[in-house]
């Protein structure tokens, strides 16, 4: 059964409800909140003169010689009419004019009405005329709603019109009080607050909750995009440099970040394809958590651990022995995708059999039916994209890490190997996994990577790729794509 | 015949000397032929994506407004959603792909294209107001 909740409001109640009131007093001194607030106001600024009415600042008009009421006004946002008087404050900037005044009138919610606020008919309810011979004495002013608005439970706005002929003065006004509770809502262009489908009671509106039945759960916030896979590539010879193919292991993935009402994370859903592996040996796959400790997880379902002998995991799924949350996504691309029996490895040799590609789903719980891991919950800022560390490791050896460009290694990981053979990892300046001249053993493409078959070096396969490189990404920073000349495409598998 | 050799070098130098080139991209001293002979810099990233930082400004409000806000790319494909008070600011680190120069915010009925400028977008619940 579909429940309803009212709530955007939380209304602005005073001692008693009936006595609620909407209330411009100007002291924001800046005219943008209140018409943020749905306050609109026609030929009528913002004043901090001397003649200001009260504290600092007054509503000042433009020159009152217009008997129209739709030349100075203000209007009040959506209100659900209470009941007693108006009241404010005027008073004339000088004492020249034949006629000086303040018209008020209603306009109720018609939401057949043919303009974009909805606004039906005003009806004018109430002139109230300046003293004569006119001075610039503050006049306090009290109106009676009128009956029909009383507790109507209906929304209106009330027109405050500044009427005038003849000299120059202008008015000011101030102290605006209006019976009445405030009914619009900003972030629906101003129209009145409406009453919102929360099926699963959450407070996230059923058009905008991906788990509308669901009350710990709300949105997804998807990586590169839901409607794309980002492509990481890796070789797997460090810390010697291989061959620069970037095919020994070619992982596609996208990363579903399910958050609650709270904007705290549920879970972490990664949908990991695996397409090519051009290696000898086998290789495994992980990410770090960079910064998000262990104990804020409450389990990880989906990975494939071919040797669970050679991990040493907590009860949560993670690896033991790290400082910050390690999933182990496979343990062994060939367990996964066999190899087919010719070529190197599976998929990149042209004239080997094609291996379909495998998805892997696999899934990190932070918060099991409102209950978040003994860590405590981790919010949504808290979780951007880089904080996701790739890496491969090999399936025989999982102390030897190879991660993206200047990824941290794991706790886990053989830094022994730093600065041998070509790797010039230098952790006291924040360089890991990069040559002495700074090329990596991981490219990291978000808009999804046709990796090199066998053998052939990525420039030799992306035509700008040097370019790209060596302008540090300011040329041709879409290298990867398919455009004339980018490419020489037999060299792509 | 020594004005007929001139006027021979004179012919041939006019039709050679300015030949057009054809419309290949300038080449790029810089750019080794090999990536192994490639110097890159420390600080570059090798991947193809940039970070945006997102910044919100919030309006206060005359009563607390609560509100699903909706990052998208251009092809509407949304990538940070969460609940946001319209009344508070929130600076937000995003990452996106470095061709995406442009970000979709949606906030109650509010859409605005933001424009990606020098990493930053930003976005402000206070309307424009026209001074009279």
């Amino acid at each position: 059964m579909k429940k309803v909740y009212l709530f955007l409001i939380v209304f602005q109640i005073l001692a008693v409800p009936s006595m609620a009131q909407l209330s411009l007093n100007f002291e924001s001194g800046n005219r943008a909140i209140e018409q943020g607030n749905c306050w609109a106001f026609g030929s009528v600024s913002y004043s901090n003169l001397a003649l200001r009415i009260s504290g600092n600042w007054s509503g000042r008009t433009n020159q009152l010689t217009n008997p129209s009421t739709s030349a100075c006004w203000i209007k009040t946002p959506w209100i659900l009419p209470g009941e007693g008087n108006i009241t404010m404050k005027a008073r004339l900037e000088n004492t020249t004019g034949t006629s000086r005044g303040i018209v008020l009138g209603y306009i109720p919610y018609d939401p057949s009405a043919p303009n974009p606020n909805l606004e039906g008919e005003k009806t004018t309810f109430s002139t109230y005329t300046f003293p004569t011979p006119y001075n610039t004495l503050v006049q306090d002013i009290t109106i009676a709603l009128p009956p029909e608005l009383v507790n109507s439970q209906e929304s209106y706005k009330i027109l405050i019109s500044f009427i005038g002929q003849g000299g120059n003065s202008r008015a000011f006004a101030d102290d605006i009080l209006i019976p009445g509770t405030y009914n619009s809502d900003p972030s629906a262009g101003c129209l009145p607050m409406a009453n919102i489908e929360d099926s699963d009671g959450d407070g996230v509106a059923d058009a905008d909750d991906a788990y509308p039945q669901d009350f710990y759960r709300a949105y997804n916030s998807v990586f590169p995009s839901a409607n794309s896979f980002g492509s990481l590539a890796f070789e797997d010879q460090w810390p010697s440099r291989g061959d620069f193919d970037f095919n020994d292991v070619v992982v596609d993935y996208r990363i579903t970040t399910v958050t609650n009402a709270s904007n705290n994370v549920v879970e972490i859903t990664g949908l990991f394809k695996l397409k090519a592996s051009g290696a000898g040996l086998a290789n495994g796959f992980a990410f770090q958590l960079d910064g998000i400790e262990s104990n804020k997880i409450i389990s990880v379902n989906g990975n494939n651990i071919s040797n669970i002998s050679n991990f040493s995991f907590s009860e949560n799924g993670l690896e033991n022995g790290q400082d910050y949350a390690n999933v182990i996504v496979f343990d062994n691309f060939f367990s996964v995708m066999p190899k087919p029996g010719s070529g190197i490895g599976v998929n990149t040799s042209p004239d080997a059999p094609f291996v379909d590609y495998q998805t892997l789903t696999t899934t990190i719980t932070f918060i099991s039916n409102g209950t978040a891991a003994p860590g405590g919950t981790i919010h949504i800022n808290q979780v951007a994209p880089d904080i996701f560390n790739y890496y491969i490791f090999s399936t025989q050896q999982r102390s030897r890490e190879i991660h993206l460009a200047d990824g941290l290694p794991t706790n886990l990981a053989d830094i022994s190997l730093f600065g041998t053979q070509d790797d010039d990892s230098t952790p006291a300046q924040g360089k890991y996994y990069k040559t002495s001249n700074n090329l990596p053993w991981g490219l990291h493409v978000l808009q999804g990577f046709d990796y090199p078959s066998e053998k052939n070096s990525v420039d030799e396969a992306y035509l700008y790729f040097n370019e790209w490189a060596a302008s540090s990404g300011s040329n041709y920073s879409d290298w990867f794509l398919n455009n004339p000349g980018y490419r020489e495409g037999s060299k792509i598998y | 015949m020594i004005n007929k050799l001139f006027f021979l070098l004179a012919v041939a130098l006019f039709f050679t000397g300015c030949q057009k080139y054809p419309d290949f991209p300038d080449e790029d001293t810089d750019v080794p032929a090999s990536i192994e002979e490639l110097n890159v810099s420390d600080s570059f990233s090798w991947n193809t994506g940039t970070s945006v930082k997102l910044i919100i400004q919030g309006l206060p409000t005359i009563v607390p407004i609560r509100s699903t806000l909706k990052i998208s790319l251009p092809d509407s494909s949304v990538i940070y959603n969460r609940m946001h008070s319209m009344s508070d600011n929130l600076t937000v680190d995003l990452t996106i792909p470095v061709n995406i120069s442009s970000l979709i915010l949606s906030y109650g009925s509010q859409k605005e294209v933001l424009t990606v400028n020098q990493g930053e977008v930003s976005f402000s619940f206070f309307p424009e107001v026209n001074e009279e």
